[in-house]
């Protein structure tokens, strides 16, 4: 019985799967581990696969030895030397990068983190019509005229009526033989959605800080991606000024101003009404701050922004709280004494690189 | 070189003594005194002749600068002189954040001192480059949150640190 590869292959990817997800825990809290491959790959590095192969028995060539010589005799009749290398100390590496789609590495995120698949809100789904040429008629645009089906119908007509000479092959279309194509529009009930990430990049948020949101955000676009096809992501940086910026700006910049947070959500409150009304748009917004806010009233003017213009238009909001070199600030407590009846706000706590396996739990895990 | 710490130190005692006297279960004592055109408050739980338990350190000149640019300049050069002068504590200071629209600068020890279950460090915060706010801060890990603490320094410490504040606001 013959065995098609394409069940061996499927199988071999059924075992990298099971591995990567296996450690997948591992994979989000070393993000460098996964590599990006153009704009749908990733590549992962896989320890401890046995990749299958052919072993040659020892058929024909087992047996006692017959020539000359005794037991114990080099083969190349010169005494061997013994050898002056020493043995190496480390354990061999046998990584083997397996390569994997973003839809295929979500898929593994949402089984192993359980997270429920999206519903996305009910009025944001936007109609848009998508044209498919589906047939031929004999009557449409110039531009549209289809010349193999053109010819092939002057060619039937000329034999059918004895005009086509085999001598001297010759078709001439008349416009009773043209042929056009022909199309049809159908609607495509399409989710919008925006990611909008903002950060603090004041003088307390370091490189290691700006790593962790650097690994949370790759996570969370990637399940984004997923659940949604054409996502936007917008950018915004703060201190005590906030700015959009691009996605290597966003993950680059340093900058040592103070920290006023209003001035983040402030921005994010207007791209929103200018760009992204909520009845069209799944609207993510995330924020990741060490939580140290300059000032208590920037706190309440923080809440009033959350209350009044970004909580009711989002479906999540979602605040990281990382820890920095002094530790982390009341930001996160405050959110939680002051808006914690609001089901769209999300808070996470992430004190270290092995926080965000939860973390992302936290954000994703509702399902919003 | 300044003595305004060593008169400072002399008025904390007598504070202390006089306050003590009116209310032996005190928790905390203050200063509040000015001399030459600054402001000083000082809080503190005890001091005795060899040293103070303090909570903050307060400094204020009372003639104000008006030019933000001016402000700015200001706190860039007094960051400077405490990174330079301010070294007596076991712990450097290091500049954070300077924020030139609030007219702040924040200086922490750095790196803060760790142990198992928290960081430790000192905060100095100027504003408008008129006044200095001295602190010692804490953060505990298992409560993931920052509490204000005292600081033991000795008496010669503490008065090298009001000299080298005042410094700040005289220049």
């Amino acid at each position: 019985m013959l065995l098609n590869i394409d069940n061996d292959y499927n199988r071999f990817r059924q075992i990298i799967k099971g591995k990567i997800k296996d450690n997948l825990k591992k994979y989000i809290s070393n993000g460098e581990m996964v590599g990006r491959k153009g704009k749908d790959l990733v590549s992962i590095p896989l320890p401890q696969i046995d990749i299958p192969k052919f072993r040659f028995g020892n058929n024909g060539r087992g047996g006692a030895g017959e020539g000359e010589g005794e037991e114990g005799t080099p083969v190349s009749g010169q005494e061997g030397e013994e050898g002056s290398g020493k043995a190496g100390n480390q354990p061999g590496h046998h990584l083997r990068e397996v390569e994997l789609t973003l839809d295929e590495l979500a898929e593994i995120l949402g089984d192993e983190l359980e997270l429920p698949n999206i519903e996305p809100k009910g009025k944001k789904q936007i109609v848009s019509r998508k044209d498919k040429y589906t047939g031929i008629s004999s009557v449409g645009p110039e531009s549209l005229r289809h010349f193999k089906r053109t010819f092939r119908e002057a060619l039937k007509r000329q034999i059918v009526t004895g005009q086509f000479n085999f001598e001297k092959p010759q078709v001439v279309p008349i416009r009773d033989d043209f042929r056009y194509r022909t199309w049809k529009s159908t609607a495509m009930p399409e989710s919008n959605a925006v990611i909008i990430y903002m950060m603090d990049v004041s003088g307390s948020m370091w490189d290691d800080q700006k790593h962790i949101v650097r690994l949370e955000t790759f996570w969370i676009d990637t399940w984004l991606q997923y659940q949604y096809k054409g996502l936007e992501t917008r950018y915004i940086i703060h201190d005590a000024q906030a700015q959009e910026v691009d996605r290597e700006t966003f993950f680059s910049v340093r900058e040592n101003g103070g920290t006023v947070i209003s001035s983040a959500y402030n921005l994010c409150r207007q791209l929103i009404e200018k760009e992204y009304p909520p009845e069209e748009w799944n609207i993510y917004t995330f924020h990741f701050s060490d939580g140290d806010n300059w000032s208590r009233e920037d706190n309440k003017n923080c809440a009033e922004l959350l209350k009044e213009h970004i909580l009711p238009k989002v479906n999540l909001f979602g605040y990281g709280q990382v820890e920095s070199t002094y530790g982390s600030g009341e930001f996160i407590d405050f959110l939680e004494e002051n808006l914690k009846e609001y089901e769209t706000l999300v808070l996470s706590y992430i004190p270290d690189k092995e926080a965000i396996y939860d973390s992302i739990r936290d954000f994703l895990g509702k399902g919003k | 070189m300044s003595t305004k710490g060593k008169s400072i130190y002399g008025l904390i005692l007598d504070e202390r003594n006089q306050q003590k006297g009116n209310s032996a279960d005190q928790q905390y004592f203050y200063l509040n005194h000015e001399s030459a055109g600054l402001q000083y408050q000082v809080k503190f739980v005890d001091a005795q002749k060899l040293g103070i338990e303090l909570d903050y350190i307060s400094i204020k000149r009372n003639q104000s600068l008006e030019e933000v640019a001016e402000i700015n300049e200001m706190l860039s050069v007094q960051a400077q002189k405490i990174q330079e002068s301010v070294t007596f504590l076991l712990e450097d200071f290091k500049l954070l954040e300077l924020d030139k629209q609030n007219k702040r600068a924040q200086l922490r020890s750095y790196p803060p001192y760790a142990d198992d279950d928290a960081k430790y460090y000192y905060e100095i915060v100027l504003d408008e480059g008129n006044a200095v706010h001295f602190q010692r801060y804490q953060f505990i890990r298992q409560e993931k949150r920052y509490a204000k603490i005292t600081s033991q320094l000795t008496a010669e410490t503490f008065e090298r640190l009001i000299d080298s504040l005042s410094d700040l606001l005289d220049s």
